[in-house]
């Protein structure tokens, strides 16, 4: 079994003061994960961090690999939260945050591409076709507006995917391209984008053709010009997703509709506060509550909580939060992986 | 004033392009912030070492942490982890043990400054070197 090493990045105090020199010391220490048979873990404490962040040059391995996550207390309550650790980086025609190493894990944080200028991204990743991504619990946010072109929440280009109680935010540009969750995939992988919520953007999941299995399950998609579109056929098993735009045509391939037999058009969401990027779901919300199917057992990716790490219990609710009453549901606040393989 | 992070010590990987595109090498810079920066626990020698300047703001120096980016197919990417690097070895000897004893160097690098300095912008400039071009740093910060 690796040895777990890990550092910490905090504004003052910590190993790091920014999440990129984190990367680059550590890239000087151990490099090679594998030959040390080491997993490393980076602990991003609650500050702004304003530095441009790239992964790349490490040897990594399915259990020799790193992860960036906000340990409890440090990140986001679920929705953007400027007193939780969150990186904030203000670049045209590149990543916030960038990974370009196999086998990466990312837990609870929250990246904003403030640009808008036009390949301004949030997150990216250009892997291996045997790389694997884990994007868990976290907020991808871009600059909505903007006549300078296509800028993406989360752009994946990986080997297998697998994200989970995500929000994307914000990836909104005058020329209609700019995409929430975009499949970036590998010819010949598969992405498991589950329970994710993507907000505001031109193109909320977009599936495009690069024959790749993008499959999505319990996500929303919620004031976005083009709800889940399609350039070509989203994967069988797509389902359980919901939006609020209308149906345009029924099946695969060029429409706006998310797949899915049990998924739904036309619906009207209920968020605590969606302009300042709360998308906690009302009690009375009648559009994603009790509307998903249980993951809990699913064979791609197993999983029982929801962005605020909230058991998810009963009829899931579609999309990254779970409504859980006051008093009720129970907490993973502890991090247990989860993690497959 | 602005406070350069800057690698100490080079990594490697044993794929070139990835070695190329994604390690740092001794004398990049890896990230700048403002002046009396509390560095953390890790940033500091063996790994990196700070330089200082003295009066100049965070956004004079950042083009030097900026990657090394190419067209490539027709798309912009990064293909070398910084754009410049420090010539580390050719530094006056002076230059050379400061950083390894203290992991600082101070440079005045305008006319406004009149504190304690290790050396001008004007003397050290010249040991900057971009990368894609190999030719040294001539411009003013």
């Amino acid at each position: 079994m690796a040895t777990l090493v890990t550092v910490t990045v905090q504004s003052s105090g910590g190993d790091y003061t920014s999440l990129s020199a984190a990367e680059s010391g550590q890239q000087a220490i151990r490099a090679d994960l594998v030959t040390r048979d080491e997993q490393l873990d980076i602990a991003c404490y609650a500050f702004e961090d304003t530095t441009q962040v790239v992964f790349d040059g490490f040897t990594t391995d399915a259990t020799r690999y790193l992860r960036v996550y906000a340990p409890p207390g440090q990140r986001h309550s679920g929705k953007w939260d400027t007193t939780k650790y969150r990186l904030v980086v203000n670049v045209g025609d590149s990543s916030a945050f960038r990974v370009l190493d196999n086998d990466f894990r990312m837990d609870g944080l929250q990246v904003y591409n403030t640009s808008t200028a036009a390949g301004a991204v949030a997150f990216s990743s250009d892997t291996s076709t045997s790389g694997t991504l884990y994007a868990i619990n976290s907020i991808y946010r871009c600059a909505p507006g903007g006549a300078a072109g296509t800028r993406h929440a989360f752009n994946p280009r990986v080997g297998t995917l697998y994200a989970r109680n995500c929000i994307a935010w914000g990836a909104l540009s005058d020329n209609g391209l700019s995409v929430g969750f975009r499949d970036n995939l590998w010819s010949g992988t598969n992405g498991y984008v589950y329970n994710c919520t993507a907000y505001n953007c031109s193109r909320g999941f977009h599936k495009q053709d690069h024959g790749s299995n993008f499959y999505v399950k319990n996500c929303l998609a919620a004031n976005c010009t083009l709800s889940f579109p399609a350039t070509w056929n989203w994967p069988s098993g797509s389902d359980y997703n919901a939006c609020d735009t209308a149906l345009t045509t029924t099946g695969n391939g060029g429409n706006n509709d998310p797949p899915g037999a049990n998924s739904r058009v036309s619906q009207t969401f209920s968020f605590v506060d969606a302009a300042t990027g709360d998308f906690h779901l009302l009690s009375t919300d009648a559009g994603a509550k009790d509307f998903g199917t249980d993951l809990s057992g699913d064979a791609d990716q197993a999983f029982s909580d929801d962005i605020d790490y909230e058991t998810r219990s009963g009829s899931w609710d579609i999309g990254a939060d779970e409504y859980v009453a006051a008093g009720g549901g129970g907490s993973n606040a502890k991090l247990v992986k989860t993690y497959l393989g | 004033m602005a406070e350069l992070l800057v690698r100490a010590t080079s990594s490697a990987n044993p794929d070139p392009t990835k070695d190329q595109r994604g390690c740092y090498k001794r004398g990049m810079p890896v990230v700048v912030m403002p002046d009396g920066h509390p560095w953390g626990l890790l940033e500091r020698l063996p790994t990196f070492v700070v330089i200082k300047f003295p009066l100049i703001s965070v956004a004079r120096v950042q083009k030097y942490i900026q990657a090394q980016r190419e067209l490539v197919n027709g798309e912009t990417v990064a293909t070398r982890r910084r754009l410049w690097r420090i010539r580390w070895a050719d530094l006056p000897q002076a230059a050379q043990n400061n950083l390894q004893n203290t992991g600082e160097l101070t440079i005045k690098a305008t006319s406004d400054y009149t504190g304690a300095f290790d050396y001008t912008w004007a003397q050290v400039k010249v040991y900057w070197q971009n990368q894609l071009t190999g030719l040294n740093e001539t411009a003013d910060i």
